[in-house]
């Protein structure tokens, strides 16, 4: 009669009621979690007498517990229901008690993991997912992450600009913006910009598509890896270099021309160097389409007397159009989300995603941050579903699929040396742009002292070092996290149908469209006080890693999922295999390649992202990236390039170590892929 | 029949079970009762919902509703991995990054069975489904009949409760799955082992069942034996599906005790009936059972159409009461041609009337 009845009842009512005991539900703000409980911290049971719902958490768990010895007819009831009250439980019980100067403890997210294990238990044996409790509990984990971390920074965004001190009033939204003389100046240059870089960055694009994929000649090769190197640049060095070739000092305005001007900063510089950033994200779109198109229909069209330009005009150029649209969509929404080359280049020219950094760093106004927040998200947020739901999933051509057989119609001749010819001219260009941040790097000062010196160096060396190690290492803890969430994602999202599958698609991808800044500002916004209180910590930066960068392992993961049959896995599991056995035994060996791919690209994101950690860095907790616009911001390029310079050189080892260790096809997938997350 | 009781063998019965993709309803309250060491296909077109059925009793679809037994044990909700039941899938699903061996090993493994029982249990499926000696092998180094040998050895290896399979013989060539059908049947006989089959191919399922379960648009249509359903197809859809047939407008004039008298245009005769209502009825009549000749008695008409199969001639003879497909095998009187004026004479044993009028 000691036999257990509802093994997962019993040992979920055990784990709560020695939990609730034990460990610490809430401790002190700043404090360390693993404190002892009792010292600054308190454990559920203490927690009692102020907080009666604490008894109802011990009544649930005893309740577990007898319902563990208990033989039942369906055994997954008592399980779903009380997983859910529990769950519930947990985390009003971590609002209410969490306050200042208690934050949640370990404690409260054990009491939640024990919940949701258990409700998880509830709903695959209940028959309300596909699966065993391994899955359900994934499912339901990453649920409650996106919520937590993707949602609720963005509805505290939503809050702080209809709630001040005063309490909550929808009109606030209105007088802000009333008293923010500057907006409409600010969304047209926005808008502005966007729309200018999205047209050149599709053109330009397409040129190289054209020519990298329908060409004959041997440059293709340096077209394609030669336009993806701004994809592993911190985003604002290409702003830095622009200003080193063309700013008051600038080597081609002030050496070349002998003219003595700003001019660059503002529109002009930062159009080019957006697009000089971004055209490479159209690249890979448009060729992927380019790919795509069918052989047989030029064939058809040469067959039926139209000659090579007919051809291409008629309709190898329509075929493209959805591919130019979605290529031009995406490089809106970067354009808009875009902090780096603003900031140090934009000068007198303001857009969103600055004034939103200005009005926290500067002006302390978090309802206009929140306000300025909002606009900018639904932007970004229109821009992003136009993309999802006008084009569809056709977006999504992955670089994977197989071409189809047939020879593609080479280019017009006169329209290949076009290409080809201007092509080369802008790799050229990026060269010289690359050369100027290295060399940058070795100058005393850049434009007015020309001399040699290793003086920057010394001084990072001196002064560099502990940002660029807690990168390197936050980065290197963020990736496999990152690729673990993201390829689990895709997983679940591919392989399983369950209740609110396509929400938590939905939400997942949602981050790739969700600017930095407004990120960055959510979290502050949202983790910088109780119960969820994470600003100033390592945890912190390394969660708005995951997060910024799980959609590169989400499409590396759908794209090799999509090449391994589902069979697969099904025979596993028939076969007495556990999910999690059958994704550590089939599915994980057969998507290695892209698993690395993830890994190294979360990476790579994660040492070159600015826009969300610029809120987030604290003196304990510094990143490269913010040092480096430090120094740019104040003019000391010298320091700026030669940390910008280390940086790119640790990406390009990064890379290069993927390519030994995948083979070069499986790279350049994920190559793409994260050039396009 | 099923052979020698085998203790492991269990039955299998499904109790009105559902399911639903959105707003299409797949399968619609189908219940089945399956004895133990029998071998159920289920048949139909596709989108009838057979393989949705199948993956049901797998574990791999939830139930919409209804309730799905395995021996004595209600399975309806619990994961794939925890019922004892194997699968051949459509596309073998071999494990490519795994060996012939390792494949087969694969459920032991799980298990984590002793290594030696494993290695006996491995060698000796292999050899009893054919294929020893290639246990080093890779999956893509096989040809198709291997990797179907193979897949059916990992299930096998299992000794599972109920062995499923869906669609098993469809990426093969024709001659090899006609023997390849033969080896299943014959293996499933040999160890006595349950087991649920789904085609869309009816020659496969006569074949190789002991009794087939016909569906249709998410329903079952009937259930009986290939005999059953050859001889005494429950309805158009079943008749039409199962060997060729021509449905033509007759009169029922008597029903006693299983047989009717009914006629076919002036041809009167005795055939095996269910009761039905005397009075005007649609009779099926199959192809192989209509004598045609230059003369004589029967159902007069002229060949429209001819078609010479080697072993047979299928000829499309246009009658008053419609067109008419009649399949020659003995060819005495050598091929007819086109526009010959013919006389048709319906075999008793070929027809069969339809319950419902026409």
């Amino acid at each position: 009669m000691t036999v257990a009845r509802n093994p997962a009842c019993l040992l979920g009512g055990l784990g709560l009621l020695l939990t609730a005991s034990l460990v610490p539900f809430v401790a002190r703000e700043g404090q360390a979690l693993w404190l002892r409980p009792g010292d600054l911290s308190l454990t559920a049971l203490a927690l009692a007498d102020r907080h009666p719902g604490f008894w109802v958490l011990a009544a649930l768990a005893v309740a577990w517990v007898a319902a563990g010895l208990i033989r039942q007819e369906r055994p997954d009831r008592p399980a779903r229901w009380g997983g859910t009250a529990g769950c519930v439980l947990v985390l009003s019980l971590t609002w209410a008690a969490g306050v200042k100067p208690y934050a949640f403890g370990p404690g409260a997210i054990l009491a939640l993991a024990i919940c949701l294990l258990v409700l998880a238990y509830g709903l695959s044996r209940g028959g309300y997912i596909r699966a065993d409790t391994f899955i359900a509990a994934s499912i339901l984990a990453l649920a409650f992450f996106i919520l937590l971390f993707i949602l609720f920074p963005i509805f505290s965004v939503l809050r702080n600009s209809v709630m001040d001190a005063s309490g909550l009033r929808v009109g606030l939204f209105f007088e802000t913006l009333r008293r923010y003389t500057a907006l409409w100046r600010v969304v047209r240059n926005s808008l502005g910009l966007a729309l200018f870089v999205g047209v050149t960055s599709t053109l330009i694009g397409l040129a190289f598509a054209l020519a990298a994929t329908r060409s004959r000649s041997r440059l293709t090769i340096l077209l394609r890896s030669f336009s993806l190197l701004p994809i592993i640049t911190p985003p604002f060095v290409v702003g830095m270099a622009i200003i080193l070739l063309f700013g008051l000092q600038g080597f081609v305005t002030s050496q070349l021309l002998g003219l003595k001007t700003r001019g660059i900063f503002g529109f002009p510089g930062l159009a080019l160097a957006q697009t000089l950033s971004f055209a490479p994200v159209a690249f890979l779109v448009i060729a992927s389409v380019v790919e795509s198109v069918n052989p047989a229909l030029e064939e058809a069209s040469l067959t039926l007397r139209a000659g090579p330009w007919g051809t291409f005009w008629r309709v190898t150029l329509p075929l493209l159009r959805p591919g130019l649209a979605n290529a031009f969509l995406l490089t809106i929404i970067e354009s808009l989300a875009d902090f780096g080359n603003p900031i140090i280049l934009g000068g007198e020219f303001e857009v969103l995603s600055t004034e939103i950094y200005f009005s926290i760093i500067g002006r302390f106004d978090q309802t206009l941050a929140a306000t300025l927040g909002l606009i900018l998200l639904s932007f970004s947020l229109a821009t992003f579903l136009l993309q999802r739901y006008w084009l569809g999933e056709r977006s999504y051509v992955t670089v994977t699929g197989k071409p189809p057989s047939g020879k593609p119609m080479p280019l017009p001749r006169g329209l290949e040396i076009a290409l080809l010819s201007f092509c080369a001219a802008w790799c050229a260009f990026t060269l010289v742009i690359y050369v100027s941040v290295v060399s940058g790097g070795f100058v005393e000062i850049w434009g007015i002292n020309n001399a040699f010196t290793l003086r920057h160096y010394q001084q990072l060396l001196r002064d560099g070092m502990d940002a660029l190690q807690t990168t390197l290492i936050l980065a290197a803890i963020s990736a496999p996290l990152t690729a673990v969430v993201g390829i689990l994602l895709a997983y679940l999202v591919v392989r399983h149908r369950f209740p609110g599958r396509g929400a938590l698609e939905f939400t997942s991808m949602l981050s790739f469209a969700v600017p930095g800044t407004v990120i960055g500002i959510g979290y502050v916004m949202a983790f910088n006080q109780s119960p969820f209180l994470l600003t100033g910590t390592a945890t912190i930066l390394v969660i708005s890693f995951i997060f910024r960068n799980m959609p590169v392992g989400i499409r590396s993961g759908i794209a090799a999922l999509a090449q391994i049959d589902k069979a697969l896995e099904e025979a596993s599991v028939t076969l007495r295999a556990s999910f999690a056995t059958t994704i550590r035994r089939i599915v994980l060996p057969l998507i290695r390649p892209a698993i690395i791919s993830a890994l190294v690209f979360s990476f790579v994101r994660s040492v070159t992202a600015i826009s969300a950690v610029v809120f987030l860095v604290s003196a304990k907790w510094q990143l490269s990236t913010k040092v480096i616009l430090d120094q740019a911001e104040n003019g000391r390029y010298g320091l700026a390039t030669s940390y910008s310079t280390v940086l790119i050189v640790i990406m390009a080892l990064a890379i290069a170590l993927m390519y030994l260790l995948v083979g070069k096809r499986a790279a350049a997938g994920g190559l793409e892929g994260g050039g396009l997350a | 029949m099923t052979a020698q009781a085998n203790p492991q063998a269990a039955r299998v019965v499904l109790e009105q079970i559902s399911k639903r993709f959105g707003q299409t309803v797949a399968v619609d309250q189908v219940s089945l009762a399956i004895a133990p060491g029998e071998l159920v296909t289920l048949l139909g077109p596709s989108g009838c919902g057979k393989t949705t059925t199948l993956r049901m009793v797998a574990g791999l679809e939830t139930v919409g509703g209804g309730r799905i037994y395995i021996g004595d044990a209600e399975v309806t909700h619990l994961p794939p991995n925890a019922r004892d039941v194997t699968m051949v899938f459509q596309s073998y699903a071999l494990f490519p990054h795994l060996t012939v061996f390792e494949n087969v090993a694969y459920g032991l493994r799980v298990l984590k069975r002793p290594e030696a029982e494993l290695q006996k249990a491995v060698r000796d499926v292999l050899e009893l489904v054919g294929m020893p000696g290639l246990e080093g092998r890779n999956p893509s180094a096989l040809s198709g009949g291997q990797q179907q040998r193979v897949a059916v050895a990992r299930a096998l290896v299992m000794q599972p409760k109920v062995l499923l399979f869906d669609e098993p013989l469809s990426n093969l060539d024709a001659k090899l799955r006609k023997r390849m059908r033969e080896e299943i049947r014959l293996l499933q006989q040999r160890l006595g082992i349950t087991a649920i089959y789904v085609t869309h191919d009816q020659a496969e399922a006569l074949a190789i069942s002991d009794r087939i379960v016909v569906m249709d648009r998410g329903r079952v249509s009937q259930i009986g034996t290939p005999l059953e359903l050859y001889k005494a197809p429950a309805n158009r859809f079943v008749a039409e599906f199962i060997g060729e047939a021509n449905f033509l407008p007759a009169q029922l004039e008597s029903v006693e005790d299983g047989w009717a008298g009914i006629r076919i245009g002036s041809q009167r005769l005795r055939v095996q009936s269910r009761p039905l209502a005397v009075g005007p009825v649609t009779v099926l009549a199959r192809p192989e059972a209509i004598r045609i000749q230059t003369g004589g008695e029967g159902l007069a008409g002229t060949i429209q159409k001819v078609s010479y199969l080697g072993s047979s001639a299928d000829y499309t003879v246009e009658t008053d009461l419609g067109s008419v497909l009649v399949t020659d095998y003995s060819m005495q009187g050598g091929v007819l041609s086109a526009g010959t004026a013919v006389r048709l004479e319906f075999l008793p044993h070929g027809v069969y009337p339809l319950p419902g009028a026409s």
